[in-house]
């Protein structure tokens, strides 16, 4: 018989190994934690913090939309679509309006709210009677995964870290992202953002909120180019053409006395306006951004064009046509209608003389005409101003234009007009200067007195940007309105008038830039646009757009 | 019958010798797997962890930037310097309130301004505290006695400067200022902006990142995490924005410095920010 062999001490193999298991189990389970804890961080809460930057964007483009309808009468913002005063206390001084969005993005865990609140510019930088306005949005998101993982746990109400500053707010995440476990955070420590409303405010899930603000003003229309008409466009004349020069330039030669050379391009024996000194590449520059934009299709040439060209559906190319730019035949657009202007308040007059003394264009002098006379001249009422002499005036004719019109130096009119128009362009007697070279005769409508060179002071550079004329739109629909500029004599001056068809025969040179349903020159016409016209609004809003764009990152 | 004894016979000399060695070899083997292992965790750990930093401080950057003014980097690219519109009114508690916003010109555009204002068409000469404008009494273009003692920022404005004084006055506006320190650089045509502004700036100090606010400092990384960042500030005509990249180097890596370089290259985290409020000398 075999007795068995009793061997007690072999266990402490298993044991060695079982103790070597759990401590590579611990390590490797704290490594685990670990990479949780991060994956959390880089993941779930990074996803969080960025998809509320989304939520209250979203909510501010919301905002900024509804913004933009209170350029249409007939869809009057913050009336509809879920839109409600906002609750008290509501920004001061108002009014202001508020709009919930949830349930978007993953599984419906974003939301936003947006407060948009009306404020006025008492800096005379955009006109007081427009308003500009202030977008406040809020945007959470819902954390998902493992609550509390990585991160301080010692958001308990009343506790230190609802205090924001970054002794005790915690650092790193824990101050960047400021997450919600259980109650609102901001709301606990700051209520509506300045103070009001404070109190323990219990979240249904972990979440990360972010709040932007953003201004939004109003947005005026500049000549940026030479021409921008809706319907059509026909010119310029086969003997004329379309350049630019820059009133602003201090060197830039006499604009009444183009210089027209040949060169080569769009084509030989095209011609441009370079200025007296054609070589030099200022100039050159200058002279061609004679840009046309053409709201359709209709295109028609005859002239060479020294700037850009786009239209909307054209079949526009540089080997049919004669174009010194680009060509973009896909770019469409729309003018908005030109409201006329409320003349509450304004000096109603039938005389021939005015004398205003508006001292900047957003207050000038302003005058309502039933009827406009056949010679009118508006003298300036500041000339023996030794600090400003310059004036302003705004005149409302209700009815047609078809006399002459003069403007002594140092006067900027805004003449706005509901009828047609129909002058000569020795008519329109502009006798301001450009910022530059004196000049004793700048047009062909007669012989100003020479004019001191004072370009310095005068804030408004170009000669043309003193002459503005406004065509309302008709406010009968199915009626178009006319303007028709004829020989002699060349012109200097603007016309918004997104409603009319524009004409322009004969020899006539036109130093401007025009904004029209439709164009049509003849002949021998130049057209010249002043670049310098890019630097001034003309009063004319057409937009929105964001001014400013803050955090709060409390 | 014969009893067994075999419990009480002992290893030989040769038997324990080989037991031991091959005892020793395999706790040897043990260990030094705990030991790659423990390293092994550890550099995952590691990894993630400074994964976690990279992604904070592009976070950081990017929030600042988004918001910013003016943004100017050195020209090892690891120093941003942030200069943000002022939102929040100080009123000495811990519960500021928002800054109503006002509206001024800055070249021939509108902007919205946090307790500051700007004056446009500015001249600056290099090495000149003094700073001109055409000064009429157009809106926001001419310096006033309320710029005295104000943070000033531009284009060539060495950060920290401030308006001493103003001079030819007319009517309360200024044509000309004289700032407490010289400018950087000649301009004709600058934009200066005036008023309470924060300035941060990031910064790599013993291969931490460091921001400070206002002065004050904000931990976003920890110390010896070896991160490097560099950002490139990009201005064009109309637009701007910064170009941000942050990089480690993990503890897995061993090998020559072509191999550091390329698995360092290998945990780059980029961010693109445009700046929402762009304002420098042409606005």
């Amino acid at each position: 018989m075999k007795t068995q062999v009793q061997n007690g001490d072999k266990g402490n193999t298993l044991i060695c190994a079982l103790c070597t298991i759990v401590i590579i189990s611990l390590i490797g389970a704290n490594v685990l934690v670990n990479c949780t804890r991060h994956y959390n961080v880089t993941a779930k809460q990074l996803k969080a913090w960025k998809e509320a930057l989304y939520a209250a964007e979203a909510g501010s483009d919301a905002g900024f939309d509804e913004v933009r309808k209170a350029l249409n009468p007939s869809s009057l913002p913050f009336t509809t679509d879920g839109w409600a005063a906002a609750p008290s206390p509501a920004p001061t001084p108002g009014p202001a309006w508020t709009k919930t969005i949830s349930g978007f993005g993953q599984a419906g865990s974003l939301s936003t709210t947006v407060t948009i609140d009306k404020l006025t510019d008492n800096t005379g930088t955009i006109p007081a009677t427009t308003p500009y306005y202030r977008i406040r949005s809020v945007g959470t998101a819902r954390l998902f995964g493992l609550p509390r993982v990585g991160l301080s746990d010692q958001f308990f109400a009343g506790g230190l870290n609802f205090v924001a500053n970054s002794a005790s707010r915690g650092v790193g995440d824990t101050l960047l992202r400021k997450i919600d476990f259980k109650y609102d955070h901001f709301k606990g420590t700051y209520g509506d953002g300045d103070g009001n409303n404070i109190g323990l405010s219990p979240v249904t899930y972990p979440q990360i909120t972010r709040r932007i603000e953003l201004i939004a003003i109003p947005k005026y229309f500049v000549f940026s180019g030479a021409m921008r008409v809706v319907n059509m466009f026909d010119g310029p004349g086969s003997a004329g053409f379309i350049d630019s020069y820059n009133s602003k330039n201090p060197t830039n030669p006499n604009p009444s006395s183009p210089k027209v050379v040949n060169n080569d391009i769009p084509g030989p024996n095209t011609t441009s306006y370079y200025g007296s000194n054609p070589s030099n590449s200022t100039y050159r520059a200058d002279a061609h951004d004679g840009d046309v934009s053409v709201g359709a299709k209709n295109f028609a040439q005859g002239g060479p064009i020294w700037g850009d060209v786009t239209t909307n559906g054209g079949n526009v190319t540089h080997s049919g046509y004669t174009i010194s730019g680009t060509i973009d035949n896909s770019v469409p657009f729309t003018v908005p209608p030109l409201a006329a202007p409320d003349t509450t308040g304004y000096i109603v007059s039938g005389g021939g003389n005015i004398s205003p003394t508006g001292t900047s264009s957003s207050s000038p002098s302003t005058y309502v005409y039933s009827s406009f006379p056949s010679n009118v001249t508006i003298k300036n009422g500041n000339a023996s101003s030794p600090t400003f002499p310059y004036a302003y005036a705004k005149i409302v004719v209700n009815g047609d234009i078809t006399g002459k019109i003069t403007i002594e130096k140092g006067v900027t009119a805004e003449i706005w007009f509901t009828g047609n128009m129909k002058v000569k362009g020795e008519d329109l007697d502009n006798q301001n200067v450009d910022r530059g070279t004196q000049i004793a005769n700048p047009g062909s409508a007669g012989v100003p007195p020479l004019i001191p060179p004072t370009p310095a002071d005068d804030p408004n550079p170009s000669r043309v940007g003193h002459m503005k004329f406004f065509g309302t739109s008709p406010t009968v629909s199915g009626t178009t309105q006319t303007i028709e500029l004829d020989p002699p004599g060349n012109i200097f001056a603007t016309f918004y008038a997104p409603s009319a068809d524009i004409t322009l025969a004969g020899n006539t040179d036109i130093f401007s830039a025009i904004v029209g349903r439709s164009f049509s020159g003849n002949g021998n016409t130049g057209f010249h646009y002043d670049k310098a016209l890019n630097q001034v609004d003309i009063g004319v809003m057409t937009d929105y757009q964001i001014a400013s764009y803050v955090e709060d990152v409390r | 019958m014969k009893p067994a004894h075999l419990q009480n016979q002992g290893f030989t000399m040769i038997e324990m010798m080989l037991a031991v060695a091959i005892g020793s070899l395999m706790l040897a083997a043990t260990m030094a797997a705990s030991i790659c292992l423990q390293r092994s965790f550890n550099a995952v750990d590691n990894y993630f962890s400074s994964h976690v930093q990279q992604v904070r401080i592009i976070d950081y950057l990017s929030r600042d930037v988004r918001r910013s003014y003016i943004v100017t980097t050195s020209a090892d690219l690891q120093t941003v310097t942030c200069i943000i519109p002022n939102y929040l009114v100080d009123n000495g508690s811990n519960q500021p309130t928002r800054a109503t916003p006002t509206l001024s010109l800055v070249g021939n555009k509108v902007v919205a301004n946090y307790q500051a204002s700007t004056v446009n068409n500015v001249t600056t000469t290099q090495g000149s505290t003094t700073v001109s404008c055409p000064g009429l009494g157009l809106v926001s273009s001419h310096f006033s006695n309320a710029n005295i003692g104000r943070s000033v920022v531009g284009t060539g404005i060495p950060a920290g400067t401030t308006i001493q004084s103003v001079s030819n006055c007319l009517l309360g506006s200024c044509s000309q200022a004289t700032m407490s320190n010289a400018a950087t650089s000649t301009n004709g045509n600058a934009t200066l902006t005036m008023g309470a502004l924060t300035n941060v700036v990031y910064s790599v100090v013993n291969q931490a990142i460091q921001r400070r606010e206002n002065g004050g400092l904000t931990n976003i990384a920890a110390s010896a995490d070896n991160l490097i960042p560099a950002t490139s500030d990009i201005e064009l005509l109309n637009t701007e924005f910064t170009q941000s990249t942050v990089t480690f180097l993990p503890r897995f890596a061993r090998g020559g410095q072509i191999f550091l370089d390329n698995e360092r290259a290998g945990t780059t985290i980029f961010s693109l920010t445009y700046l929402r409020n762009r304002r420098r000398g042409d606005g």
